[in-house]
């Protein structure tokens, strides 16, 4: 990174507002560039008469050794009319020295920013300063059809983005710096593109000029123009030798388009696009690949192939010619196997859609077993390899329809995480293979795995039952810590029995006991039911309103009559009732103990619940007046807004009671909410 | 429209020639406009799907009421004129008098070139690459649609720069090659008064009594017959500005051959019509206002301070591009695919 | 000697005076103690009797002798020639009675030459006051007019002249006359009696006052042929004018600025364009209005025309002319005002003219035909209106409404006045405004709302003087 420094010369293109004159220079700084130089610069670049501006096109001038400029014109619309009442469109082109942009290989982004805010001066050249384009940004942007572009160039012939019409102005020019940057930077001494060129701009497309090439966005591919579709991939014939070399070589180095790039644009020296340039051109990118590690040297897949391959699979298994889809896969693997499982990106994304419109995962009938296995451990590598993510497993099931067996086990068998695993195991229906992977994880694991959205009832249900057999002896410990982490997991055993109050009741006992062994210690039974914060003063005040008795009240009145409503099974409420009032049982009240609201209310703010998302809306108002209280240490605008508060607020003096009251209720739910886990005792 | 590969490659050109603003572009997107207005024998297709987009983008542009904008470089175009594959009978001895039998819908292909206006004068900031590149197309071309724009010509008397001086390139690169016996240039010229819904052209026609109203036309147009279309030229010529635009027509005399130029009364968006009454009424014509000025943000890219306001008629905009077809069709040995 | 004497006199020379017409002579000779005089009477052009004397004393006749005899050839020539040209004139001979003097021998001779005149022997009349009498008592042989103005329905001033002194009318003879005045300036009103000879009114005097506006009586009485004597109650005295003739008509404004009885003043505005204008537009009215309806109360009615752009485009056809209120009270006007000020410009439509002509058609259709009294049309703008038919750029107005002709009726509507305000400067403001302006439109960016009622005749200007007094209709 850093900032260039350079000298810029320009010309302004336009008409005099009324005047029935065509487009001439209107001005242009003093310097080597007369405005009949201008002029034939703007012969040169005419992109023909633009449908949208502004339109950024750039290229380059002179080609001696000291004599060589990027330019780049800027064509902008005007509020102006001419003599026949039709706009005006303002150009102003830029002539850029060469030797002082190589420096930092700056992009024409860079370029465009720096030269689009300038102001000139009268004849003066511009002195501009230009700050160093992030690679990263560009690398990040390299995709399938900035690739294609930058080896069709290689064929010496202008070349069209068609499709691109609703990308934004300032899109399409950093998609001309990302195909650039697949290029020597030497090539920009020879190279002209814009963001958009007229289809009949005659002049553009079927240039003369030879060794230097063209690149624009268009809507229809003039004859004789190589077209990139945007958001598809362009294969380069392979009889235009070097582009069709140059695009492989570019496919392969893809793994690390950062370096990449840098590579390329510390290859300054001016390069044209004839047979020698081009040659250079391959050179210094088949350079990159030497100085690589070994895994990436080893990659030399051809995604093109890949790609017709998985077709060719596709079509012999609708032909049943499984010979042929033996072999086929054995290349696709193959070659996967050489690629080290590495892709660029969005290299699967293109597998995956003909992965999906091929079928290729389906369970096909008639297909032998183990070919029908091979089939989709192949065609999984390839489109979702190397490591199955839990986002690809739902793509693929959802995908599928029911996945046969085949399929789950190939899933199975590739490197995953637990909810992948767990969850395919679970779907397979195999005490073993559900064994195997219930050994391989802990129980925190399978709380996370349980925890996770969509539920699938039946995991979950197999998960409880791996818990409490490994109980409280084990990783009781564990389990605590990872119920607590997903709220005991109430809302996946809601899920898991969403009509009966009573089952999940017994279901989270059974965790607890796993957790925490068959009885709970206070401090257990306090850090399971806790309270939220901010409650405690309404808490305290209400029970000193109460006086004396209020713990009983509170027990009797808010919680006994809350779990009487909830529909348990009468026996279940009377144990519960006779447990909650057995003196015997009794351990501190979870108000007495302050550690106990701390400890509880971190836990259970994680994951919010219905209640406590009424709490919060019904705690705005309160922390909205508090927040006013604080405020208001910041001077004036805080005075405004108090006089306007107290307006308000005027006559209102019972508003504060009822929030106090609304408050209460609330806070008293929360804590009866933490309470249904304690149901089954 | 999907253009027919192989079958039709354009082989002839055809220049526009006109000063700025004269209405080159606007004439070229009223052609499918005109097609579809008008009945008769030819049709015109885009020979790739640039140029067929460009009928029916521009078309599209002119039926919302607005104007194409200026050109700012060259464009050119590859259309194919295509005839009635019709009985042969009807079309013997009147368009092109050859053998009735057999009877291919006949095929002309055209490559139009459209320049910016500009390009012809004699203007010091026009680049040597452009008018080189104007001229070598002039050479190769084999018509000329010649647009003259008498407002122009009122306004600012210069028609005669814009003609004269490539005329001058042309006939010196032609001519001195020479096999032209003749002296004349070997181009065919359709000379297109531009700008006939304007008002002070119609009332220019009507003065010297050149209007006539074509009883079969519902409408009930003004129109000036093709024989007095020249009279016309020479009255706005003498009308003009700069006085000298009586060289022009000295100078089309003396370039072209007399059966190789025809006049053409010519308006690319017609007369308004009141969408009611739908007749030509000789107190409302006028077809072009002005467009709100009060957009403060500025006029859209392209955007004209003018805009049609009624529906768009083209007026002799076909018939041209017809014309130079004919005369292409009927040099050609054997009347086929050209 | 006898004298004859029919009649006494003064009568007789009253009757004389009475009957001389523009050639006739009466020439009294008087031979008094102090000689010979004659009085030769006749009259001038306009027919005012007038008397020229001359005196010769009997020493001069006599040249140093104390008495004539009967033949005294030259004593007798000298008689005569001291009595004057006595041809073609009726004659009187006024003497004393014969004491034997000179004075018979010179009656003598003069009878001589002279028989048919009559004499009289008047010791106790002097002649020079029964002449004074004859002249004074003389009737008018042309009425006596006095000058006033007459202020139309629509303000437009008129000098008109009103009988005061009727043909034959006599000395003495008093008029009194109801008039009006308005404010003048310090040489004051100026009240001129003028008679009329064939058609061509001849100034008999001019006296001036400073006489508060407002109705007086005048009371004149001719005092002699000539002299009228004017008076008006409260005023001081009369005096002579010394301002010519042509001073005091040039000063008279064209129009009254006062309007009286009720007033219809519509403003029409233009609504289309920039929004400031639209609002300074919509700004001057309100003005207009409240000025008017402080200054007229009870006697204003208001209608308020909005229009704006033709569209030209078949997908937003125009709307009908906004009629906001139609003789409305300047309160409910005020309120419709409101609702345009609140709608502002409409930015769409043709730019470069505005359906004025539409407004007018729609204000000359609400009028009707009949006669409205004092209206004023205000139309406050800038753009042209659309032409009936394609003359120009412009393009013509889809109605076929054609501005001028409908301009020029209601510029010929009795009562009507028409103003203007235009944004642009009277010289740039176009044919269509000049017209709407009558005569030139205000500058919006300089117009003074009072001035321009004052000029429409919508209110009194504050330096508006009336050098006549005003009829009272």
């Amino acid at each position: 990174m850093g900032t260039a420094h350079l000298t810029v010369h320009w010309a302004l293109e336009g008409k005099q507002p009324g005047s029935s004159d065509e487009y001439g220079i209107l001005a242009c700084s003093r310097g080597p560039f007369s405005p009949a130089h201008f002029m034939d610069i703007r012969a040169r670049y005419s992109t023909g008469t633009p449908e949208n501006l502004p339109q950024v096109t750039i290229g380059w001038v002179g080609g001696g050794r000291q004599d060589r400029w990027l330019l780049l014109s800027i064509r902008q619309s005007s509020a102006e009319t001419d003599g026949t009442g039709r706009a005006i469109a303002e150009t102003r082109y830029f002539c850029v020295p060469y030797e002082q942009v190589t420096e930092h290989h700056l992009s024409y982004e860079a370029l465009h920013a720096a030269l689009e805010a300038c102001e000139p001066v009268r004849d003066e050249p511009l002195a501009v300063s230009v700050e160093a384009p992030n690679i990263e940004d560009i690398a990040a942007r390299v995709g399938l059809e900035a690739i294609s572009a930058a080896a069709l160039l290689l064929t010496d012939e202008p070349v069209c983005v068609v499709g691109g019409e609703a990308l934004p102005w300032l899109e399409r020019l950093r998609f001309l710096d990302t195909v650039f940057s697949l290029l020597p930077y030497g090539m920009r001494t020879r190279l002209s593109a814009s963001t958009w060129t007229s289809s009949t701009a005659g002049r553009w497309w079927t240039s003369k000029a030879r060794n230097e090439c063209r690149l624009s966005f268009t809507k229809h591919a003039p004859e004789g123009v190589h077209s990139v579709r945007w958001g598809a991939l362009t294969e380069v014939s392979s009889s235009r030798h070097d582009a069709h070399r140059y695009q492989n070589l570019l496919v392969d180095r893809c793994g690390q388009p950062t370096a990449l790039i840098e590579w390329l644009a510390a290859g300054t020296e001016p390069m044209s696009f004839s047979p020698d340039g081009r040659a250079r051109a391959l050179a210094r990118l088949s350079e990159f690949t030497a100085r690589d590690d070994a895994a990436t040297r080893a990659i030399s897949a051809d995604q093109f192939t890949m790609e017709r391959l998985l077709n060719e699979c596709a079509d012999f298994l609708k032909s049943r010619q499984d010979g042929k889809l033996a072999e086929h896969l054995d290349r696709l693997g193959n070659m996967v196997s050489r690629q080290g499982g590495r892709f660029f990106t969005g290299e699967q994304r293109r597998y995956q859609e003909v992965i999906a419109e091929r079928q290729l995962l389906w369970t096909w009938q008639d297909v032998d077993d183990d070919l029908l296995f091979q089939l989709h451990a192949v065609i999984l590598k390839v489109g979702y390899g190397p490591k199955l993510s839990a986002r690809n497993m739902d793509e693929i099931l959802d995908g599928v329809g029911s996945p046969g067996r085949s399929l789950l086990l190939a899933m199975l068998r590739m490197p995953s995480d637990a909810v992948v695993r767990l969850t395919l195991a679970c779907r397979l229906d195999d005490k073993a293979e559900l064994r195997r992977a219930f050994d391989q994880h802990s129980a925190g694991d399978l709380v996370n795995v349980a925890a996770r959205e969509p539920y699938d009832g039946r995991l979950i249900q197999e998960i409880v039952d791996e818990l409490a057999r490994r109980g409280s002896a084990e990783e009781g410990l564990d389990i605590a810590g990872a119920l607590r982490e997903h709220n005991y997991l109430s809302d996946a055993i809601k899920a898991l029995h969403p009509a009966s109050i009573e089952n999940r009741t017994r279901v989270l006992r059974r965790l607890l006991v796993a957790a925490y062994g068959q009885n709970l210690e206070p401090m257990e039974f306090a850090e399971i039911v806790g309270l939220p914060p901010g409650g405690e003063p309404l808490l305290a005040a209400a029970i000193l309103s109460h006086g004396a008795g209020a713990g009983e009240t509170l027990l009797q009145t808010v919680v006994l009559s809350y779990l009487g409503n909830a529909g348990l099974d009468p026996t279940t409420f009377m144990k519960v009732k006779s447990a909650l009032l057995e003196p015997k049982l009794g351990g501190p009240a979870p108000s007495d103990d302050p550690e106990a609201y701390e400890d509880g209310s971190g836990n259970l703010n994680a994951p919010e619940g219905a209640v406590s998302r009424i709490l919060r809306k019904l705690r705005n108002p309160m922390s909205r007046g508090r927040s006013v209280r604080v405020s208001s240490r910041h001077g004036h605008l805080e005075e405004a807004a108090g006089l306007r508060r107290q307006d308000g607020s005027g006559g209102k003096d019972w508003l504060p009671y009822v929030l106090l009251a609304i408050l209460g209720v609330a806070v008293v739910l929360f804590f009866v909410l933490g309470y249904e886990l304690l149901k089954s005792l | 429209m999907h253009p027919d590969p192989g079958s039709a490659r354009p082989s002839h050109n055809i220049a526009m020639w006109g000063a700025p603003g004269s209405g080159k572009t606007t004439l070229l997107a009223s052609l499918s406009i005109a097609l579809m207005r008008r009945r008769g024998p030819w049709k015109i297709i885009g020979a790739d799907d640039p140029s067929a987009e460009f009928l029916e983008e521009k078309s599209l542009t002119l039926s919302r009421g607005e104007f194409p904008q200026a050109t700012l470089d060259m464009e050119s175009y590859r259309w194919v004129l295509v005839g009635e594959p019709k009985a042969p009978e009807r079309r013997r001895g009147r368009l092109f008098g050859g053998p009735p039998k057999a009877a291919p819908a006949p095929r002309v292909g055209i490559s139009l070139l459209d320049p910016p206006g500009g390009l012809y004068g004699d203007r010091g900031s026009v680049s040597a690459t452009d008018q080189k590149e104007l001229l070598d197309n002039l050479v190769q071309s084999r018509g000329i649609v010649f647009l003259f724009d008498p407002i122009r010509e009122f306004d600012n008397g210069d028609a005669f720069d814009y003609l004269y001086r490539a005329l001058v390139q042309l006939a010196k690169q032609i001519l001195a090659g020479d096999d032209h016996g003749d002296g004349k240039l070997p181009h065919s010229l359709a000379v297109c008064i531009t700008k006939f819904d304007d008002r002070r052209v119609l009332q220019t026609a009507e003065r010297d009594g050149l209007l006539t109203v074509d009883p079969d036309d519902p409408h009930g147009f003004p129109r000036v017959e093709p024989e007095d279309a020249a009279r016309l030229f020479h009255r706005l010529c003498e009308v003009s500005r700069s006085g000298n635009a009586d060289l022009v027509v000295n100078a089309l005399d003396q370039y072209f051959r007399e059966d190789r130029i025809r006049f053409f009364v010519t308006s690319s968006i017609g007369f308004y019509l009141d969408p009611e009454r739908n007749v030509f009424d000789a107190r409302d014509f006028q077809n072009m206002v002005p467009n709100v000025t009060g957009n403060q943000q500025g006029l859209k890219a392209g955007a004209s301070k003018f805009r049609i306001r009624g529906r768009v008629h083209p007026i002799n905009v076909m018939e041209p591009m017809v014309w130079l077809g004919e005369q292409f069709y009927n040099s050609q040995p054997n009347n086929g695919t050209i | 000697m006898t004298v004859p004497r029919e009649v006494p006199l003064p009568t007789a020379l009253a009757d004389a005076t009475e009957k001389l017409d523009g050639t006739g002579r009466v020439v009294v000779v008087e031979l008094g103690a102090g000689g010979i005089t004659t009085y030769r009477l006749d009259r001038d052009d306009v027919g005012f009797l007038r008397c020229r004397g001359r005196n010769v004393p009997w020493p001069v006749l006599l040249g140093g002798r104390t008495s004539w005899d009967s033949g005294d050839a030259e004593g007798e020539r000298a008689v005569l020639r001291a009595a004057g040209d006595l041809s073609g004139a009726v004659v009187f001979f006024v003497c004393p009675l014969p004491d034997g003097s000179p004075t018979d021998t010179a009656i003598a001779w003069l009878r001589k030459a002279r028989p048919e005149a009559r004499i009289y022997t008047a010791d106790a009349v002097v002649v020079a006051d029964l002449i004074r009498a004859a002249m004074a008592n003389d009737p008018l042989r042309w009425p006596y007019d006095l000058v006033l103005l007459r202020a139309h329905p629509d303000g437009r001033l008129e000098l008109t002249a009103e009988q005061l002194f009727p043909f034959g009318a006599r000395r003495g003879k008093l008029v009194r006359r109801e008039l009006r005045c308005e404010p003048s300036d310090a040489k004051g009103v100026a009240f001129a009696v003028v008679s009329w000879q064939d058609r061509d009114p001849v100034l008999v005097s001019i006296q001036a006052a400073r006489v508060p506006a407002g109705r007086h009586e005048l009371t004149a009485e001719l005092r002699r042929p000539g002299l009228v004597r004017m008076s008006i109650r409260g005023v001081p005295e009369l005096t002579e004018d010394e301002r010519d003739w042509a001073e005091l008509v040039s000063a008279v404004p064209l129009r009254l600025a006062s309007p009286s009885g009720p007033m219809h003043l519509i403003c029409a505005v233009e609504t289309c364009g920039a929004p400031a204008k639209v609002e300074e537009r919509l700004g001057r009215i309100r003005q207009m209005i409240t000025t008017l309806s402080s200054e007229l109360p009870d006697r204003l009615d208001v209608s308020l025309v909005a229009y704006g752009a033709h569209s030209y485009d078949a997908r937003d056809p125009d709307p009908p002319i906004d009629v906001a209120a139609w003789t409305a009270s300047p309160v409910r006007a005020l309120e419709s005002l409101r609702r345009l000020e609140d709608a502002g410009a409409d930015a769409r439509g043709y730019p470069d003219a505005a359906r004025l002509e539409d407004m007018l058609a729609e204000v000359d259709r609400r009028l009707g035909s009949a006669a409205t009294g004092r209206t004023a049309l205000l139309t406050v703008g800038e753009r042209p209106p659309h032409p009936p038919r394609v003359e120009s750029e412009i393009l013509p107005c889809p109605a076929r409404h054609d501005w001028s002709q409908l301009l020029r009726r209601l510029e010929n509507r009795p009562g009507m006045t028409l103003g203007a305000i235009c944004d642009r400067p009277g010289e740039r403001a176009g044919r269509a405004w000049s017209r709407l302006g009558g005569g030139a439109p205000a500058h919006l960016e300089a117009v003074d709302v009072r001035t321009l009622a004052a000029r429409m005749g919508l209110r009194r200007p504050p330096d508006q003087l009336i050098p006549f007094p005003l009829t009272v209709d």
